[in-house]
């Protein structure tokens, strides 16, 4: 055709329906959240408490973890050494709190699945 | 299409290309749609999240040394600053700030036993934020539950 204008032929007319429905299947993520903030929190809430009570018996460390956290799985480490652990979840959040006592620094690692 | 000098030909094939691509268009319409309307929930959602995780925050971390107080936090007049999750129930008794949109705060303790220092009538779209204390007067660690309303 040798006239002026546009000519949408029904190749293009495909094309564009097929980025059409490429866009349409790429999904936003709309599932923004508090949780994993919430959850830090929560995780330091834990540490300013057993600074507080200076009660470190991991009795008393995991019964405070059960209450703190009853719906979620846990893990908890002493100087490295696994205390706890109920956790199979693959998202984790881990928070560290390091004291002095008895005249050594020591080491807690709190992870909560969610 | 077939063009000829009366006009032109609109043929079977070319009119189911348009109803399909009429569907084609409805779907991604509706999907914008549906896509538009759930991040609106999800936004509400999060700002009521966001105003609780806030407050909550406020209320075990924050002190001043005026009369009015906006958390029930432990101020240490020595050291002249506030320990924060070391909480004082006797603040409760003052002046505190509290917004419309907390209706309930309570303490629950390990033996299951819980003091409710604030009790209102829940409304629509509530959440309930837990927080982990120390409870200066009586030496006790306690859950503090605020539940918060739209």
């Amino acid at each position: 055709m040798n006239e002026k204008g546009f000519h949408l032929t029904l190749e293009a007319l495909i094309s564009l329906l097929l980025l059409i429905s490429f866009l349409s299947i790429i999904n936003s993520n709309n599932n923004v959240s508090f949780d994993e903030y919430y959850l830090l929190e929560k995780q330091n809430d834990l540490f300013k408490v057993w600074l507080i009570s200076n009660n470190f018996s991991e009795e008393e460390l995991i019964s405070d973890l059960f209450f703190v956290f009853p719906g979620n799985c846990k893990v908890l480490l002493i100087n490295s050494m696994k205390v706890f652990d109920d956790c199979e979840s693959e998202n984790t959040l881990f928070s560290v709190l390091f004291y002095f006592s008895e005249g050594k620094l020591n080491k807690i690692e709190l992870g909560t699945g969610y | 299409m077939t063009y000829t000098s009366k006009g032109f030909i609109f043929s079977f094939d070319l009119f189911f290309s348009f109803i399909t691509a009429l569907f084609i268009v409805f779907l991604f319409f509706q999907f914008f749609s549906d896509s538009f309307h759930s991040a609106g929930l999800s936004l509400k959602k999060f700002d009521l999240w966001r105003k609780a995780v806030s407050f909550s925050d406020s209320f075990v971390n924050s002190a001043t040394t005026s009369e009015i107080y906006s958390g029930l936090i432990f101020f240490d007049e020595e050291k002249k600053r506030a320990v924060p999750n070391l909480v004082t129930l006797s603040k409760f008794k003052n002046k505190i700030i509290i917004p419309d949109e907390v209706k309930e705060i309570s303490f629950e303790f390990k033996d299951n036993s819980k003091e409710q220092v604030l009790s209102k009538n829940l409304t629509e779209n509530c959440l309930v934020v837990s927080r982990f204390v120390f409870i200066k007067e009586i030496e006790r660690k306690a859950r503090v539950l605020v539940a918060f309303c739209e």
